[in-house]
């Protein structure tokens, strides 16, 4: 194939590190700015304005400084308590999902038979489509649907408790089905870490008569502690974003009782379409997010040196 | 699964504890595959039926039969809706293009990254920004922006959004592959006449063909799965399973049954693809920190 | 302690790593495994410590049975070949662990760790991470950490091999030193003859799984009673040529073909332990003798074709009778050789092998 000059060229150019820097980085650098950064800017500029699609062109609308980041965050209390629910949710739920996670994880370094079949079932739950989850333990959890009756069985009593509606059981019913869908994740990556341990200083430790407890606390456990960190930080991340099984289980209600971050933006922003407004709560969230996460994925940058 | 070499045995705590998470892993399974084989009137009695007496296929046959002729199936209600085959097919195009997206830019991204350590530390905290907000916050002016470029109920639209907020799993599931490859075999190449892309491509990509494909199917799941953008960016033209599934909720009654086999349905795709690549997923996801 | 095993034998799958393996450690020796790579001793001495389970057979200390037992229960002490030193603490933290999972209060674990830091010289270091340690302080701390638990048997599975040649020497001393202190039985894994026949009270030779044999070093090296021991012990190893034994009349002689040797005084033996008259002639190196001219109707005419100086003396490599033969001379003697030396073998020292059995007989 004989290569004219203007292809030779190119080719020796991509060869150049700015040339490979545009190559490689420069298809999702353009997509990243096309998709998300312009949307960005979009959205800053809207966050200063009351804009709403009924009041016309978006270029159009006035100006009003903060006074939508001011609003929200001195009297949109059901903001506020959307942004308190949604923390409190990550914390319990990654909680949860963390400690059944590793109990699991921890019997499965253990010698026993079928471990691949049972493996490979306990996977499961994290392939379902989210949307399937929500309707699926809607139906499970319907007053008369099978969580009551199975609970009814072991409390001997029958209960009809209709979990999605009364807003103190519900967030049992949304903890539950988060737990269900991806403890699986945290059982993966944990078990994982467990396995890549060196195994002679766990030996040595037994032989210096420590019992197995002594050897987790002591040994395993610390040894995890990246992994431990990854797994949280990249469930965390996940968790905070949850909209599917909460729109379909119960719409963010009771109420606003189960109102998230991405239920109150969906609402605000894509059903009544007060697109200045929720601009400005979305950067305010988008801020909320990038600090706290920014805190605890420190020593995963760490990790990556 | 991950090779764990241990003398021990497992004690009794153990067994009790994988008892109960298979029992309860498989419960919700079980209860949508036999609501999906259910007839109406056993989808929302007043005492839960554990195994129809009457099991029907014909709620999967009701997703794929026209509108017209369904009166002849034991559903009430929902004449009509539109087979699901449109759904199916509009997942499978959405979800695949822009997984194929996804992993194009990735791929490029995770050399330059991986190789070059282009953009420092800078640009991967970027990338991982993109998946740090919460995708709604996304949406909003999303939406004003493909209403002007006319993307709003495109394929287009979707494709692009999905192959995005994908990237960054992508990106960083395949940075992690590339890593373990050491980078001596393409100085190999580049001694031997190779340009540095070609190094990439013909030397470190065929030993990388494990990972792309578990991260290409990674995405798959996440793309076939997604149901926030394609609620909001689509109006009808467009449908992904996802949002099909949300019409058999009606005002005139819940559709659970074919709801539920559309969902079994969706779900095959996904077990098969995921017991494909349940090996590397620890790998992918952990920026390295677990080795095999 | 006394250390027995009984027939122990471990499979893996397919692959049999230890086999048969019957031996018994005196209380207070020093006791080597040698044999080279993949022989079975690491396997046999994760047993001993409780960490690998046999497939068959028995172990005991002092005459209890121990083999069912859990490695935290057979209070042995263990340092691995990589010392497996706890990366996330300190030294001091490392050595004082195993005191401080048996709740021993804190008083006396300070005490007792800075007692045997004193031994193993390892008090400056006692707030040191691992990640700061060099292989002498890995391996000192490692061994502290044991120690200090005051283990009734030391398993060390090749505590050199991961320390530079020059520092090595030293070490062994110090190891051999250590274990006159602590007064404690001690097994020790090795592939490297020189540490086993430099610091044990007894060897234990084994290859592919199976025991050589068991005895003190000078058994070993003088009296080998197999073709592997007689090959694999000594540096430079033994010399084997094929010979045939021939009678005439009543006197015994093996003939290689260029040379002949008398060996009528064994000849009960022989004719006791021979399966056919193929046999191998095994003499060390040491053993032979070069000179530029013959000096015994015996010797055997040979050229010369490689010499390697080794300090005070060397190793002649000669060609004598067709097979490559290896004889150490000093320097003097060397220097006088010409293309054509003349080999005497010393009849008292030669080792007779059962071509078949590869038995030895004398």
């Amino acid at each position: 194939m004989k290569k004219n000059s203007a292809t030779r060229k190119a080719l020796q150019f991509l060869s150049t590190s700015k040339g490979l820097a545009l190559i490689l980085v420069g298809p999702v650098l353009t997509l990243f700015l096309c998709i998300m950064f312009v949307p960005f800017l979009l959205e800053m500029y809207l966050s200063y304005t009351p804009w709403h699609p009924r009041q016309g062109d978006w270029w159009k609308t006035v100006f009003i400084g903060p006074s939508n980041y001011i609003d929200l965050i001195s009297s949109d209390s059901r903001f506020l308590l959307s942004l308190a629910r949604t923390l409190l949710f990550v914390v319990i739920a990654v909680g949860i999902e963390f400690g059944i996670g590793l109990l699991l994880a921890t019997a499965f370094t253990r010698r026993f038979t079928g471990k691949r079949i049972l493996f490979s079932i306990l996977l499961l739950p994290m392939m379902v489509m989210p949307i399937i989850v929500g309707y699926d333990f809607y139906m499970i959890f319907q007053p008369r649907g099978p969580f009551n009756s199975i609970l009814s069985m072991m409390v001997g009593q029958p209960t009809t408790i209709d979990w999605l509606i009364d807003p103190n059981l519900v967030w049992i019913a949304l903890l539950m089905t988060d737990a269900w869908h991806w403890t699986p994740f945290m059982f993966l990556i944990l078990l994982a870490g467990l396995a890549s341990l060196p195994k002679n200083p766990v030996d040595a430790a037994k032989v210096l008569g420590a019992s197995a407890w002594q050897i987790f606390k002591d040994i395993k456990l610390p040894l995890m502690k990246n992994i431990i960190v990854i797994a949280l930080v990249i469930r965390a991340m996940e968790a905070k974003n949850l909209f599917d099984e909460i729109y379909i289980m119960t719409g963010g209600g009771p109420g606003t009782a189960t109102e998230t971050i991405s239920i109150y933006t969906y609402i605000f922003g894509a059903v009544n379409f007060r697109v200045g407004y929720t601009s400005a709560a979305a950067i305010i969230i988008l801020i909320v997010t990038v600090t706290i996460i920014g805190l605890a994925i420190r020593p995963i940058l760490r990790e990556l040196r | 699964m991950p090779k764990v070499v241990e003398e021990e045995k497992l004690e009794v705590w153990g067994y009790v504890v994988i008892t109960v998470a298979i029992i309860l892993t498989l419960f919700p399974l079980y209860w949508l595959f036999t609501t999906a084989i259910k007839p109406q009137p056993d989808w929302l009695p007043s005492s839960p039926v554990w195994w129809p007496k009457k099991p029907i296929l014909e709620n999967f046959i009701w997703l794929f039969v026209e509108a017209g002729e369904r009166a002849s199936f034991i559903i009430t209600g929902a004449q009509r809706f539109e087979p699901a085959l449109k759904s199916i097919t509009d997942s499978a195009i959405v979800a695949g293009l822009g997984t194929l997206l996804s992993v194009v830019v990735g791929i490029l991204a995770a050399f330059g990254i991986s190789r070059h350590k282009i953009g420092g530390s800078g640009l991967p905290f970027l990338f991982l920004m993109i998946r740090m907000a919460p995708p709604v916050v996304a949406i909003i002016p999303l939406i004003v922006l493909y209403s002007h470029l006319g993307l709003i109920d495109t394929y287009l639209g979707l494709i692009l959004a999905y192959g995005l907020f994908t990237a960054p799993y992508s990106i960083w599931m395949m940075k992690s592959f590339i890593d373990e490859i050491p980078r001596e075999l393409e100085e190999v190449g580049l001694v031997e006449g190779l340009t540095p892309i070609e190094t990439h491509f013909r030397v470190t990509l065929p030993l990388v063909r494990g990972g792309l494909v578990a991260t290409a199917l990674f995405l798959l799941i996440l793309n076939w799965s997604e149901f926030l953008f394609a609620l909001v960016l689509t109006h009808g033209s467009v449908v992904t399973i996802p949002v099909k599934e949300t019409t058999y909720f009606t005002l005139s009654g819940n559709q659970y049954g074919p709801q539920a086999a559309l969902g079994v349905l969706a779900a095959m795709p996904l077990f098969i693809f995921g017991f494909i690549i349940q090996k590397y997923l620890a790998r992918g996801l952990t920026f390295g920190a677990v080795k095999r | 302690m006394k250390v027995a095993l009984e027939n122990l034998r471990k499979e893996f799958g397919k692959l049999v790593a230890v086999d048969n393996l019957s031996l018994e450690i005196k209380d207070k020796h020093f006791v080597s495994f040698l044999g080279p790579s993949g022989c079975g001793k690491t396997t046999t001495l994760r047993m001993i410590a409780g960490l690998l389970a046999p497939s068959s057979g028995k172990i005991f200390f002092d005459g209890k049975d121990v083999t069912e037992m859990t490695p935290q229960d057979r209070k042995v002490g263990l340092v691995f070949q990589d010392y497996a030193v706890f990366p996330h603490m300190n030294a001091y933290n490392n050595i004082a662990w195993g005191l401080k999972i048996r709740r021993v209060p804190k008083q006396e674990i300070k005490k007792k760790v800075t007692e045997v830091a004193e031994l193993l010289n390892v008090n400056d270091i006692l707030r040191t991470m691992p990640s700061s340690m060099n292989q002498s302080e890995l391996q000192r701390v490692a061994l502290a950490r044991t120690l200090v638990t005051n283990p009734s048997v030391l398993l060390l599975d090749e505590p050199l091999s991961n320390i530079d040649a020059a520092l090595r020497a030293r070490m062994r001393t110090e190891l051999k030193r250590l274990q006159l202190d602590i007064m404690q039985t001690v097994i020790y894994v090795t592939h490297d003859q020189i540490e086993a026949m430099s610091m044990s009270d007894e060897v234990a030779v084994m290859n592919l799984g199976v025991l050589q044999q068991f005895g003190s070093p000078d058994e070993i090296y003088n009296h080998p009673n197999n073709r592997f021991v007689a090959g694999f012990i000594g540096s430079p190893p033994m010399n084997f040529i094929d010979v045939s034994l021939e009678e005439e009349g009543d006197r015994l002689y093996l003939d290689q073909g260029t040379f002949r040797m008398d060996v009528t005084k064994y000849g009960k033996t022989i004719k006791e332990g021979a399966s056919s008259s193929e046999l191998t002639l095994g003499i060390r190196p040491e053993d032979l003798l070069i000179d530029a001219q013959r000096t015994s109707k015996t010797d055997v005419e040979a050229s010369i074709f490689a010499v390697e100086p080794i300090g005070s003396e060397s190793i002649v490599n000669v060609m004598a009778g067709g097979t490559t033969i290896r004889v150490i001379a000093s320097d003097e003697v060397t220097a006088k050789l010409g293309k054509t030396s003349y080999v005497g073998f010393d009849v008292d020292k030669i080792h007779l092998i059962d071509k078949k059995t590869e038995k030895v007989m004398v």
